[in-house]
Formats: structure tokens, C-alpha cells, sequence
């Protein structure tokens, strides 16, 4: 009898079931990871703080009554209580106005500077000079420039975003890669439209970070930016409840400033997933 | 096969390029990069250009392309003097250098919008040269979704769309591995068959250079100067492990040896 020699394949299913090779179902959704985390630090909180009369830290259980009472009242019937909403939309008017006007003015300006090697010669050192100084810094001059009030908010909250979104467009548009240029060259595009359709795609992505960035920060400045004597807005109420040694209210107006920074984030990135589809790293 | 009588695609005459740069205690150090390249090609010919590194393959590559200046001597394409990067010498990079912002169709459709064609021939141009590279099934996806091989396929079929007379390759397959690269070789061995296009292929593969070109230039380096050219008479496609195969390799190979001998020692 000869030897017989069976394939080793053979003696494999042939086909693998599809299902077999799918990962595990995801019993957990993923946001319930996040939870765990701020659920102990509130427990530690309470446990530290509550029924201590002398504790400088109100509990959270205060913060709770009072974020709620402050945006729609019937609690305390104090001068803070349901002015959420107006508070929010002067805050909100003067974010998106500040963050704004640093946009039109940082984007050109970074286009120029990205493409123009004297101009970054010209200007680049001022820029790097006043960059490192803190918006808080600014504060007494801009008061003094625009005086007390929204459009010294709309100045400081302008001079501190401008900068993450300047440098942001000028690296992108410095560093197109030669390639993509000579590329756009070599297929006939006219030397005055190489701009235009390939600078600035290329550019994007970079020029989007810049701009999300620069809206995180925005927020960030608020409170010093409310301190210009604006009667109303988030800032200006935890600066207000500070002197009132009204802990709770501090407490409440930075959680609201950090649901609005958040949304608003998420309405960025909403934004650029639609325009910058097609690049994976813009994809947040 | 190519038309002997037909004017010449290209043209060049006594190039030289030296290259002018600027050493850090501010003298100038001058580099002879190609000296005294005499070439012609007919037109339909398939060239590679292969030498040891730093014999100006790719300079001289360039030059023709229009992105760098020759320093003195002509060159002529299609009977005309080069004024810059144009569509009638397309180019295919060996990083593919697609627009990442746009679809595979959007790519290749780009070269004839600038042309500022009419929208059905943009189309149907586009439609055909998705098809000839096999991509029809990916025209809307991006380059970041392909695989390298696929990317190269986009870079010919968006030359091949924009009508090139000349299609200049700088080691288009050097990226990719090596069953990736066979089968490039020979879908562009079709594609050159059936579009005949001049094709200016540079690589540093002697087996490449074999298996696709009707002719071989060989460079030598330290100035780049004509060292060889071979004639390959060779019906295709090419059996590799044949002996005519192997005799053109062996002259090839000697050509080149002492070159790289010599970068060697000087490394």
C-alpha cells in the first residue's frame, strides 16, 4: 500500500463562518465608561462637605439646588435666580463675537504670513513678542481703549483667541507639501489658481484645528473677559458671587460655562466631520 | 512600434545642470549634477533611465518635466523649448502625490477641468481611465482609503486623462512591494500598449528596466553622464529567467558595478 498523502487543507472547513469572526457584541455602551469617575469624585465631595457648617466648600447637593435655581428659579427668589438664560445669551453673544473677529483677522493674516517669507520676517518677531503675554494682562488697557463693558469683553476674549488660530493657518499653509504643488502644476493649473485649489485644501485641516482651538479658548477667557464691568454673563456672575462668598453659585456658573464650551465643541466638530470628510485625523 | 520617421518626442542636446549652493560659512559650493546628455526619443518609445544614486536620474527627469532649469545646452518636446511644468508632460511621483481632498474620480477628473473641457468630456474621460486602471468600484472613495498600489493607479490614470504626449515616471513602483509592483508593471505595459504614450521611466531596478523598456540609459554619477544605452529587442512580455533576459541584466549590471563600487568607498 502506498503512502497516501492527504492535504493538510483539506482536513480544514472550508468556509469560516462570517459570525465567527465578527469581534465580541459590545454589551457596555462606551459613555458609560465615563461615568464611574466623576460619580466617586462627587460621593468624596459630598461626604467632605456635607453637614460641616464652616466648610468653605458647599456640598454637592447645594450646587445642585442652587445651578437649578439659577436657571429656573422658585428656590431662593434671589437677584440669581432663573437668570440663566439671560446671562448664558450675553456670554454666548460675546464668545462667538470676540472668537470671531480674531478669525477674520488671524486667517488672512496667517495666509499671508504662511505664503510670504518677508512678511514672516517683517512680522513674526512682534507677534512672537506679544504672544506670551496673558489675556489678563490686557485687561486695564483694553478697558481703557473700549472702555467698561461688552466691547472690551469682545476685545479681550478677540486678543486671546487670535493667536492659536494665526499660527494654526500659517503652518498649514507654509507647509503644503511641494509635491501636491508640483502636482497641481504638471495637470495645467494656471500659477494665479494653485491658491485657491490647492493651498487652501491642503491648509484646511490645519486651519480647522486652529479654529477649534481657538473657540475652546474663548471660553477659557470668558471670566477674565467679564471683568471689564459688564453687568451681566456667566463670568461676571462668578466674579459677582465670589465677593458674595456665594461658593455654590461659583460652582454652578462653571459647570454652565463648561456645558456651553462643550456643546459648542461638539457643534465644531459637527461642522468640520462635514467639510473636512476626507481627512481621518480631523475626524475627532 | 514606434515610427522612426515621425519628429522626435523628445529632444536633448548637450544638457548640463550644476546646482549652485550655499555652504554654511556663506561660500558656494557648485555641483556638477548631469554633463553632456544627448537624447532622443521617438515617439510611442518606452526609456528607462537607471544609473547608480546620484547619477541625476531624477534630476534629468525633472528638468524635462519643467520643474527645475537646465543650466546650459536644449531640450526640446514635441519640437518645442520647455517654459515650466505643463499637460503635455504629465508625471507620475513615487508617493503618488494625489490631492488628499478629493475622490479618486475628482483626481482624475482634475487635469481636464483645468482644461476647462465640456462636462460630458470630462465625464467620459474620466470614465475611461478609471476603467483602464481597474478602479471603477473605488471612484468615490480617497486616497487615504486606498492601498499604495492603488494610489499609483489613480497618479497614471489622472496623467493618462490629461491627454500627456509624454509620460515621465520618477521610480513609481518604489514604494510598494514587490507583487504590488509586478502587477503595476504589467497593467502599465497594457495601458502603454493600448494609449502608446512616450514613456520616461526612471528606476533604480535593473530587472525593471529589463522586463518594460524598448530602451535603456544608463547613468553613471559624479556628474551624470551618459555611460550606456541598450537596445531591447525583446517581444513582451518578458520572460525573466530567460537567457537573452539575463545577458542584457549581466551588461547592465557591470555598467552600473563600478559606480556603485566607487559610492561605496566613498561612504
Amino acid at each position: 500500500m502506498g503512502v497516501e498523502t492527504t492535504s493538510v487543507l483539506s482536513a480544514t472547513p472550508a468556509v469560516v463562518a462570517p459570525s465567527e469572526k465578527l469581534p465580541p457584541r459590545r454589551v457596555v455602551p462606551v459613555w458609560l465608561y465615563a461615568l464611574p469617575l466623576p460619580i466617586v469624585l462627587l460621593v468624596a465631595w459630598q461626604l467632605a462637605t456635607a453637614g460641616k457648617s464652616f466648610s468653605l466648600i458647599p456640598p454637592p447637593s447645594t450646587v445642585v439646588l442652587t445651578a437649578w435655581d439659577y436657571a429656573f428659579g422658585g428656590i431662593r427668589n434671589d437677584t440669581y435666580s432663573g437668570v440663566l438664560l439671560t446671562n448664558a445669551i450675553a456670554s454666548i453673544t460675546r464668545v462667538f463675537f470676540g472668537f470671531f473677529v480674531a478669525m477674520i483677522i488671524a486667517i488672512p493674516l496667517g495666509v499671508i504670513l504662511g505664503r510670504s517669507k518677508w512678511a514672516r520676517r517683517m512680522i513674526d518677531p512682534t507677534l512672537q513678542f506679544l504672544r506670551p503675554i496673558p489675556v489678563t494682562a490686557w485687561l486695564p488697557l483694553t478697558m481703557i481703549l473700549f472702555g467698561l463693558g461688552p466691547p472690551a469683553t469682545i476685545a479681550l476674549i478677540a486678543l486671546g483667541t487670535f493667536f492659536p488660530m494665526l499660527l494654526n493657518t500659517v503652518d498649514g499653509v507654509r507647509y503644503v507639501e511641494p509635491r501636491l504643488i508640483e502636482a497641481a502644476e504638471m495637470l495645467g493649473t494656471p500659477r494665479a489658481a494653485i491658491f485657491a485649489r490647492v493651498i487652501i485644501p491642503a491648509a484646511s485641516p490645519s486651519i480647522f484645528t486652529g479654529i477649534r482651538i481657538g473657540l475652546g479658548l474663548a471660553w477659557v477667557l470668558l471670566v477674565v473677559g467679564e471683568m471689564t464691568g459688564v453687568p451681566t454673563g456667566l463670568g461676571a456672575n462668578i466674579m459677582d458671587a465670589r465677593q458674595l462668598s456665594r461658593t455654590d453659585l461659583v460652582i454652578s456658573g462653571m459647570m454652565y460655562i463648561g456645558i456651553l464650551g462643550f456643546l459648542s465643541d461638539r457643534i465644531v466638530m459637527l461642522v468640520g466631520r462635514r467639510a473636512l470628510w476626507w481627512n481621518p485625523s480631523s475626524r475627532g | 512600434m514606434a515610427e522612426a520617421t515621425a519628429a522626435p518626442a523628445i529632444v536633448v542636446h548637450h544638457l548640463e545642470k550644476t546646482y549652485l549652493s550655499q555652504n554654511r560659512d556663506g561660500s558656494y559650493t557648485e555641483t556638477h549634477a548631469l554633463s553632456d546628455i544627448n537624447l532622443t526619443v521617438t515617439p510611442g518609445e518606452f526609456i528607462c533611465i537607471i544609473g547608480a544614486s546620484g547619477c541625476g536620474k531624477s534630476t534629468l527627469l525633472r528638468i524635462i518635466a519643467g520643474f527645475e532649469s537646465l543650466s546650459s545646452g536644449e531640450m526640446l518636446v514635441m519640437g518645442k523649448t520647455i517654459a515650466g511644468p505643463g499637460p503635455d508632460r504629465g508625471m507620475v511621483f513615487q508617493d503618488y502625490a494625489l490631492f488628499p481632498w478629493l475622490s479618486v474620480a475628482q483626481n482624475i477628473a482634475y487635469g481636464p477641468r483645468q482644461k476647462g473641457l465640456p462636462k460630458t468630456e470630462i465625464a467620459s474621460r474620466t470614465e475611461r481611465y478609471i476603467e483602464m486602471v481597474g478602479l471603477t468600484k473605488f471612484r468615490n472613495r480617497y486616497p487615504h482609503e486606498l492601498s499604495g498600489g492603488m494610489r499609483q493607479r489613480v497618479a497614471i490614470a489622472r496623467v493618462l486623462a490629461n491627454d500627456s504626449s509624454v509620460i515621465l515616471m520618477d521610480e513609481p513602483f518604489g514604494a510598494l512591494d514587490a507583487i504590488t509592483r509586478d502587477g503595476l508593471q504589467k497593467s502599465l505595459l497594457q495601458i502603454w500598449e493600448q494609449a502608446r504614450k512616450t514613456i520616461l521611466f526612471v528606476t533604480h531596478s535593473v530587472d525593471e528596466a529589463v522586463s518594460l523598456a524598448d530602451r535603456v540609459i544608463v547613468l553613471s554619477p559624479h556628474p551624470g553622464r551618459l555611460k550606456l544605452e541598450l537596445k531591447i529587442d525583446l517581444p513582451r512580455p518578458r520572460d525573466i529567467a530567460s537567457v537573452e533576459f539575463n545577458t542584457l541584466k549581466r551588461t547592465m549590471l557591470d555598467a552600473i558595478a563600478p559606480d556603485v563600487a566607487a559610492e561605496e568607498e566613498a561612504a
